[in-house]
């Protein structure tokens, strides 16, 4: 099973990831909009995609980790925007850390390519 | 130290230094700019009841910008369709994703080096416009930080060529396709082997590049396939030659015949005559016999002159850039009845149909049509449309543009003045041309020797134009727009009632007035008259 991990806002994530232990093993990380008080991302195609991921993510390599990250507001989303490593653009976005590959908005809610992603050989 | 290059048609854009190398960076001009003459004939487009059962209605071998082309637009129009694509490493081992050339070892990746090489020239530049570096002497060129640049570019481009074809649904099957028959390819993939049926088939699989016979080539040669991922830096056609040259690297470009061969000799010998003001070096009229590997791991070069007399020397890389071979003998088109042309293999397809009427071909791999991306890609889209979209629009392949990505870019479009004068007659064809001055120059006290323009056109009225031939910087930008201009009857007249947009180099097109067979001196006097 893909290890998940969560966190919240620009700062953490930095931290998370530099120190997340993932030698040889890949990293997926999902960039979404943060969740109301209900439960729900604000933003609705994050909800949407949702459940794709969570499905899809089954095919994905066991031993992969999945980093689930809640944006926060439009200042943290401009700092994950100028960060070369993450050049966030648009909600969701789910990129394969260190790696060309990435989905941006409506294509995470496609199963057919978060399946592409999630199973993807180099 | 210096490396060698061996090229037909080569660019040399620079020559570059790095860790006690020299480089040189050519860029090998497959595109020979021909003209072709349409003959009109109608699409012919056959429904097939062979193969009704087939499991596909277009199967396209070849990843590459024609093939996806088509099989984008097929899927688009409801075709069921699957693209076979698969890299057969380089005798170095350089291997690369879906795309094709253009993406992975052609266009893209030379592009981005030359425009590195732009920025080298840049940094000069802007000394004298009052930019001040601290260490001026410092300032250099790392190679590695550009090769990585680049090969992570084209990785995201694979990587969004695979989203779109899943998007779109048409399978990608990693494979080695080859015929077995009329109807039925075969895929070699990792997963094993896989026959795949189709009503239609479009062969896409483009070209590779050249070796010459010669001991040593294909052990110790690089092309055009390994030069933008080398670990160190290159030497390398005349493009290639080129950007190294820019990039501070030593380049020597030896060439069997004349550079560009196929393009307008005028303007090439231009071309050549400022890359060697900017440090690379010619052998011209010279064939390579063998390449040595030296204990000390650089390689000897031996080669001989037009009055066959022997020479050799040492370079640390050699590259050949000598064109490409279509890669249909490896796909087995004999299997399916497909005929290559006379050069034994390259297609001759008629508005893209081979002899065998399901059978299509786009790209490098046709006969006698420009090798070009833009190319590959219209025919295979309009293609499409025939085939699935009741559409009897075919691929005009006259007035294609390209450019030279020399340092100092060459752009054309239409006649060469060699093949105006062959086709009508001197007499017939007149020649307007000029030297002009960059504002840009003048400041930095660039060369301006070198920038030059022509307008090919039919000597009787308004003066049709048939070719515009330009050299300067941003050539490709250009002359883009004067392409669509003759596919709207450009005339002389026209272009000299265009009001031009000042101080550009483009609007030099619509001042010309001086002819070669006045004999005047094409040299401006002045800027602003």
């Amino acid at each position: 099973m893909v290890k998940k991990h969560h966190v919240e806002g620009y700062e953490n994530f930095c931290k998370f990831i530099k120190e997340l232990d993932s030698e040889g093993q890949v990293v997926y990380v999902y960039f979404c909009g943060s969740k109301l008080e209900n439960g729900e991302s604000w933003c609705d195609d994050c909800q949407r995609a949702k459940p794709v991921i969570q499905k899809e993510l089954e095919n994905a390599d066991p031993n992969a980790h999945f980093v689930y990250v809640e944006v926060g507001g439009k200042i943290l989303i401009a700092l994950f925007r100028k960060d070369p490593k993450t050049k966030l653009l648009v909600l969701p976005t789910i990129i394969k850390w260190k790696c060309p590959q990435r989905l941006e908005g409506d294509q995470c809610e496609k199963p057919e390519l978060v399946n592409l992603l999630f199973t993807e050989e180099d | 130290m210096a490396a060698v290059f061996c090229f037909t048609n080569v660019i040399i854009r620079s020559v570059c230094r790095h860790h006690n190398k020299n480089f040189l960076i050519c860029q090998s001009v497959n595109n020979q700019l021909r003209s072709f003459s349409n003959s009109i004939r109608k699409s012919i487009v056959k429904p097939l009841s062979s193969n009704g059962d087939a499991e596909y209605d277009l199967v396209v071998i070849g990843g590459g910008s024609g093939g996806l082309s088509a099989a984008k637009e097929a899927s688009n129009l409801g075709a069921k369709v699957a693209v076979l694509d698969y890299v057969t490493p380089s005798p170095q081992g350089t291997k690369w994703g879906l795309g094709g050339t253009c993406v992975n070892v052609g266009c893209i990746p030379k592009k981005l080096m030359h425009q590195a090489a732009l920025l080298g020239e840049a940094i000069e530049d802007s000394k004298s416009y009052g930019w001040q570096f601290p260490d001026p002497e410092n300032i250099h060129h790392d190679w590695e930080t550009l090769k990585d640049a680049v090969q992570a570019h084209i990785k995201s481009v694979n990587w969004v060529t695979r989203v779109e074809l899943r998007d779109k649904k048409v399978e990608y099957v990693n494979g080695l396709g080859k015929f077995i028959d009329p109807y039925t390819i075969q895929a070699q993939t990792k997963q094993g082997e896989r026959k795949l049926t189709s009503k239609y088939f479009l062969i896409a699989c483009g070209g590779r590049p050249r070796y010459p016979d010669i001991p040593g080539a294909l052990e110790y040669g690089i092309t055009s396939d390994d030069v933008f991922s080398l670990q160190c830096p290159p030497d390398i056609g005349l493009e290639c030659a080129g950007f190294l040259r820019g990039l501070g690297y030593d380049a020597t470009v030896m060439v069997r015949s004349v550079p560009l061969r196929g393009f307008d000799q005028q303007m090439a010998n231009i071309v050549a005559a400022e890359m060697e003001e900017k440090g690379v070096k010619f052998l011209e009229k010279c064939i390579p016999k063998a390449v040595e590997k030296q204990p000390d791991g650089k390689l000897k070069v031996s080669w001989t002159n037009e009055n066959n007399e022997e020479f050799s020397d040492i370079y640390d890389n050699i590259l050949f850039a000598m064109g490409r071979r279509a890669l249909t003998r490896e796909m087995d088109v004999a299997a399916a009845g497909v005929k290559v042309a006379g050069d034994g293999e390259k297609i001759d397809a008629v508005n893209e149909q081979t002899n065998v009427p399901h059978i299509y071909a786009v790209g490098d791999v046709l006969y006698k049509k420009p090798e070009l991306t833009p190319v590959a890609i219209v025919a295979g889209r309009l293609l499409a449309r025939r085939l699935f979209g009741n559409s009897s629009l075919n691929m005009d392949y006259d007035n294609v543009a390209t450019t030279i990505f020399t340092p100092l870019e060459y752009g054309c479009v239409g006649l060469s003045e060699e093949t105006a004068n062959k086709r009508y007659g001197p007499d017939n064809i007149e020649i307007y041309h000029a030297y002009y001055k960059p504002t840009e120059f003048f400041i930095p006290q660039k060369n301006i020797k070198n920038c030059y323009l022509k307008v090919v056109a039919l000597r009787e009225g308004d003066q049709k134009v048939l070719g515009m031939h330009f050299i300067g910087p941003q050539a490709g930008e250009v002359i883009q727009g004067f392409a669509a201009a003759i596919k709207c009857n450009l005339t002389v007249n026209i272009l000299m009632n265009t009001v031009g947009i000042h101080p550009t180099i483009a609007e030099e097109f619509t001042r010309i007035n001086i002819t070669k067979r006045s004999g005047k001196d094409p040299n401006p006097a002045s800027c602003c008259s």
